[in-house]
C-alpha cells in the first residue's frame, strides 16, 4: 500500500495543525502518518514532565524548536507539595542542550530550574528566542545574567510569579548593546532593585518591545522616563505605584500615558496612592486587561477607573471593589470575559468588607460574554449560584472559593449541592470547576451526570463518603486534572475506578482517608501509573497498611517510576515485595 | 511469602451492579444496592442548630486533629492564596495567637491553654474545651474571669465582648 500523497504534502498539510491535541490525533491515524508527523513536530506540550523521559521525547520528535512543561502538581501553589518534591528540569536541559541545538522557546511551569541549567540554555541554542519561567524557583539573579549575556536573539524573558534569589548584583547590563531584539520582559516577581540606568537604555534599544512588567522595586518617580522611552508598549505593568504628592509628578506620569497610544493590558500597582489614578485614565477607554489584585484602594476609586473601560476584557481585583463595584462593571464592562476577584484578608473569618454572592449574580446578569470565574467570598447560597447559572451558561471556568471550610448557604442553611449542580446543569461547556462551602455526596452526583466537558475539578472539605468520588470519577468522561483535599473519601472509589486513573493526567489527595494499603494494591494493579505517597512523617516502611497516607499524587507514566525522589515521597510499586 | 490485602470489597462480580444509571432519585433499591455494593452507611442528613449568627455549628476555620486529641489546630494552607498574594495580606498569614488559660473544676492544679482567636463562637469553643479534658460539651459549664476580677457565665454577651473582656476561663460541672 503506497502514500495516498507524497510526503512533502502531508507535511505541508500538517503545517497548518498547531495544537497539540490535533497533532496527537494526526499522529494515531496510521504508521506513515505517525512518522511524518513526528519529524515535522515543532512545538511539544508535556503537562507532566515525569508523564515521560527526556530521552523518549528527544527519540520521537527529533526536530523541535519550541518545548513547553510542567512539574509540580497545582496545589503547589498553596504550599501542599513539600519542598523537594521535584520537577527537575536539569535532567531535561542536559538533554536538549545535545538534541536539540535549533530549539528556540522553553517555557516552564512549577518547575525546579538551577542557575547551572539558565547557563546551559543560553550556551547552548544559537537561535534561542522565548524563555517563560512561571512559578519556578530554584535560581537566581546570575542565572539571568547568562541569559542576558548569551542569548543573542532573545525575544522574550518571563518570569511570572517565580522565586527568584536575588543576590547583589545587576544583570540588565549584561545585555549587550547589540540586543535590540526584546519584545517581551516581565521581571514583575524580583524582589531587589534593577539598575535603572541599564533598563532605561535596553528599552531605548528595544524598539520592538510591546509588553514590559516592572518589579515592585522600580519607583512611580521613574515611571515616566520608561514611558517616554517606549509609548509603543501594549502591556505594562508599574512598579510600585506610590509617591509623595506632587502636581508636577501627577503632570509628568499623565503626560508619560497619554503618549502610549498602543496601550492595552495593565498591572503592577503596588502600594496605590490614589491621587495618581488619574495618571492612566486617557488609556482606560483602550484597556482590555487590567490586573488590579494587589492594589489596596477602596471601592470608590476602583469604580471610578472601571466605568472608564468599556472595552475591558479581563479583570483581576480585591474584594475591596465591594458589590457596588462589581454593580458599577457589570454596568460599563460589556466585553467581560475573565473575572477574577481575590480576598484582601482571606485569614479572617469576618467579613472587612461588603463584598458578597449579589456582586457575582449582578456581574453574571450584565456581562454577556463572561466565560470565567475565579470568586473569594464569604458568603453564598443555592439560589445565587442557580441565578449565575442560568445567566450565564456559557461558562468555561468556575472558581468559588468561600472561605470558610463547609459554610452552607447562608441563606437557607442547606448544603451548596443544587447551587452547584445548576452550574454544570446549565453551563455545559464547563471544562474547569473549584468546589466550595457545605457539600454533600449529592453534588459530586450531580457533577458526575451532568458535567460532560469539565477537564479539571477541585474539591476541599465536601462529600460525605466514597461514593462522591466514585461518582466523579466513573462520571467525567472528559476528567484531566483531579486535585482534592480534606475530604472523606478512601479506598473503595479509587480501587472501583483504577482504569479511569489512567485517562487522566493526575490526581492529588490529600488529608483524606486513603490508606497505604490501597496505594500499594492500585500501583501493583496499574503499573503504568506513578502511585506516590508524600508524607513527612517518616517510617512508611514500618506503618501498617490500614494507616492513611497524608499525601497522595497519581500519575500516568510512560517513563515508570521516577529516580529523583526525597526520602519523603515512595512509587509505591518500588517495593520489591509488591512486584507481581 | 505473599500478602494478602484484604479490603472491604466484595467480589468483582458486585461491582457489575454498580451501575449509575439505576441509581436515580426514584429507584430506591438500586440506592440501597449502591451502598451495599460499597459497604457504607446511606447519607446522614447534617443537622444545624441555629441560635444567632455566631452559633452556627461549622468549622470555622478550626480542626481537631483526631490523632492529637485535645489539641485544636488551625486550617492548614487555606484558603488558597498562593505566596506573592499572602504578602501583600494586611493580617498576616497566621491569626494573631490570643492564650488564656483554662481550668477544670475537680482536676487539681492541672491548668492547659487555648487559643481563643481559632474560634468564632461559644458553641465551638466549650466542645474544644470539653474534649481538651475528655469531657462532653453537655457535662460542662463555661465559665470567665473578666478584667474586673469577676467571673461570669460564658454566653451571655455577643462574642466580640466575650473576647474583648476575657482573661482566663473555667470550665464547671454541669450539675443540672
Amino acid at each position: 500500500m503506497g502514500y495516498s500523497f507524497p510526503e512533502e504534502v502531508l507535511e505541508h498539510v500538517f503545517s497548518f495543525i498547531s495544537l497539540h491535541t490535533d497533532r496527537n490525533a494526526v499522529s494515531l491515524v496510521c504508521k506513515s502518518w505517525y512518522e511524518i508527523e513526528r519529524w515535522c513536530r515543532r512545538r511539544i506540550f508535556i503537562g507532566n514532565c515525569y508523564a515521560v523521559s527526556p530521552g523518549i521525547v528527544i527519540r520521537r520528535f527529533p526536530e523541535v524548536r519550541s518545548v513547553e512543561l510542567k512539574g509540580k502538581p497545582h496545589f503547589a501553589d498553596f504550599n501542599l507539595v513539600p519542598d523537594g518534591w521535584g520537577g527537575y528540569f536539569y535532567p531535561w536541559i542536559c538533554e536538549m542542550a545535545r538534541a536539540y541545538p535549533w530549539l528556540e522557546e522553553i517555557r516552564l511551569k512549577r518547575m525546579v530550574i538551577t542557575d547551572e541549567s539558565l547557563e546551559l540554555i543560553s550556551k547552548s541554542f544559537k537561535n534561542f528566542k522565548v524563555l517563560v519561567l512561571s512559578s519556578c524557583e530554584g535560581f537566581s539573579i546570575d542565572g539571568l545574567a547568562a541569559i542576558a549575556a548569551n542569548c543573542r536573539n532573545l525575544r522574550e524573558l518571563d518570569l511570572r510569579e517565580s522565586e527568584v534569589e536575588d543576590l547583589s548584583g545587576h544583570w540588565l547590563s549584561h545585555f549587550p548593546d547589540s540586543c535590540t531584539s526584546l519584545q517581551s520582559l516581565n521581571m514583575s516577581c524580583l524582589l531587589s532593585e534593577v539598575s535603572f540606568s541599564a533598563l532605561v537604555r535596553l528599552i531605548a534599544r528595544s524598539p520592538n518591545l510591546k509588553t514590559l512588567r516592572l518589579n515592585r522595586a522600580v519607583p512611580l518617580e521613574k515611571l515616566s522616563t520608561l514611558l517616554h522611552r517606549a509609548p509603543q508598549l501594549v502591556e505594562l505593568g508599574t512598579g510600585a505605584y506610590s509617591a509623595e504628592i506632587r502636581q508636577d509628578l501627577l503632570s509628568n506620569l499623565t503626560e508619560a500615558f497619554a503618549k502610549c497610544k498602543e496601550l492595552e493590558g495593565l498591572s503592577g500597582f503596588w502600594d496605590v496612592v490614589p491621587f495618581y489614578l488619574p495618571a492612566f485614565y486617557s488609556v482606560c477607554s483602550r484597556l482590555t486587561s487590567l490586573n488590579l489584585s494587589y492594589a489596596t484602594i477602596q471601592s470608590p476609586d476602583v469604580t471610578k477607573i472601571i466605568t472608564q473601560c468599556p472595552n475591558l476584557q479581563r479583570l483581576s481585583v480585591l474584594d475591596y471593589i465591594e458589590d457596588t463595584g462589581l454593580d458599577a462593571l457589570s454596568l460599563s464592562c460589556k466585553e467581560l470575559r475573565e473575572l477574577r476577584v481575590f480576598p484582601s484578608d482571606p485569614f479572617v473569618a469576618d467579613a472587612n468588607v461588603a463584598l458578597t454572592e449579589q456582586g457575582l449574580v449582578s456581574v453574571s446578569e450584565g456581562c454577556s460574554k463572561l466565560q470565567s470565574v475565579l470568586y473569594f467570598c464569604r458568603q453564598m447560597s443555592n439560589s445565587a449560584l442557580t441565578t449565575i447559572a442560568k445567566n450565564r451558561p456559557n461558562l468555561t471556568c468556575f472558581r468559588l472559593c468561600i472561605l470558610e471550610p463547609r459554610a452552607p448557604d447562608y441563606q437557607t442553611l442547606e448544603p451548596l449541592d443544587h447551587g452547584f449542580g445548576a452550574i454544570v446543569d446549565h453551563c455545559k461547556q464547563l471544562q474547569r470547576l473549584s468546589l466550595s462551602g457545605l457539600l454533600t455526596d449529592r453534588v459530586f452526583e450531580y457533577i458526575g451526570n451532568r458535567a460532560k466537558k469539565l477537564e479539571m475539578l477541585s474539591i476541599a472539605f465536601a462529600g460525605d463518603s466514597d461514593l462522591g468520588l466514585h461518582f466523579v470519577l466513573s462520571g467525567c468522561e472528559s476528567l484531566r486534572k483531579l486535585e482534592i483535599r480534606d475530604c472523606p473519601f478512601g479506598d473503595k472509589a479509587l480501587l472501583a475506578n483504577v482504569s479511569k486513573l489512567e485517562t487522566m493526567r493526575s490526581l492529588w489527595m490529600s488529608s483524606c482517608s486513603v490508606s497505604l494499603g490501597a496505594c500499594k494494591w492500585l500501583s501493583q494493579k496499574m503499573p503504568r501509573l506513578n502511585v506516590e505517597v508524600i508524607d513527612e512523617q517518616g517510617d512508611l516502611d514500618s506503618r501498617p497498611d490500614s494507616c492513611h497516607v497524608e499525601k497522595l499524587y497519581v500519575y500516568r507514566t510512560v517513563a515508570g517510576p521516577r529516580l529523583d525522589m526525597p526520602s519523603f515521597v515512595r512509587t509505591m510499586n518500588q517495593n520489591p515485595a509488591y512486584r507481581r | 511469602m505473599e500478602l494478602e490485602l484484604t479490603l472491604s470489597l466484595s467480589s468483582s462480580s458486585c461491582f457489575s451492579q454498580f451501575d449509575l444509571n439505576n441509581y436515580s432519585h426514584g429507584n430506591v433499591e438500586a440506592k440501597d444496592n449502591v451502598y451495599e455494593c460499597l459497604n457504607m452507611q446511606p447519607l446522614k442528613k447534617r443537622k444545624y442548630c441555629v441560635n444567632g449568627a455566631n452559633d452556627v455549628e461549622s468549622t470555622s476555620f478550626i480542626f481537631m486533629n483526631p490523632k492529637f486529641s485535645g489539641q485544636e489546630t488551625s486550617l492548614v494552607r487555606w484558603p488558597p492564596v498562593n505566596k506573592s498574594r499572602k504578602k501583600l495580606c494586611v493580617g498576616g498569614t497566621k491569626p494573631k495567637s490570643m492564650f488564656v488559660k483554662v481550668h477544670m473544676e475537680g482536676d487539681g492544679i492541672a491548668r492547659k491553654k487555648i487559643n481563643l482567636n481559632l474560634h468564632r463562637s461559644y458553641r465551638t469553643l466549650v466542645h474544644t474545651l470539653a474534649n481538651m479534658f475528655g469531657k462532653c460539651k453537655e457535662d460542662v459549664k463555661l465559665t470567665y474571669q473578666d478584667k474586673e476580677g469577676d467571673w461570669l457565665l460564658a454566653g451571655d454577651v455577643p462574642w466580640g465582648s466575650f473576647m474583648e473582656a476575657v482573661k482566663r476561663l473555667k470550665l464547671l460541672k454541669n450539675t443540672c
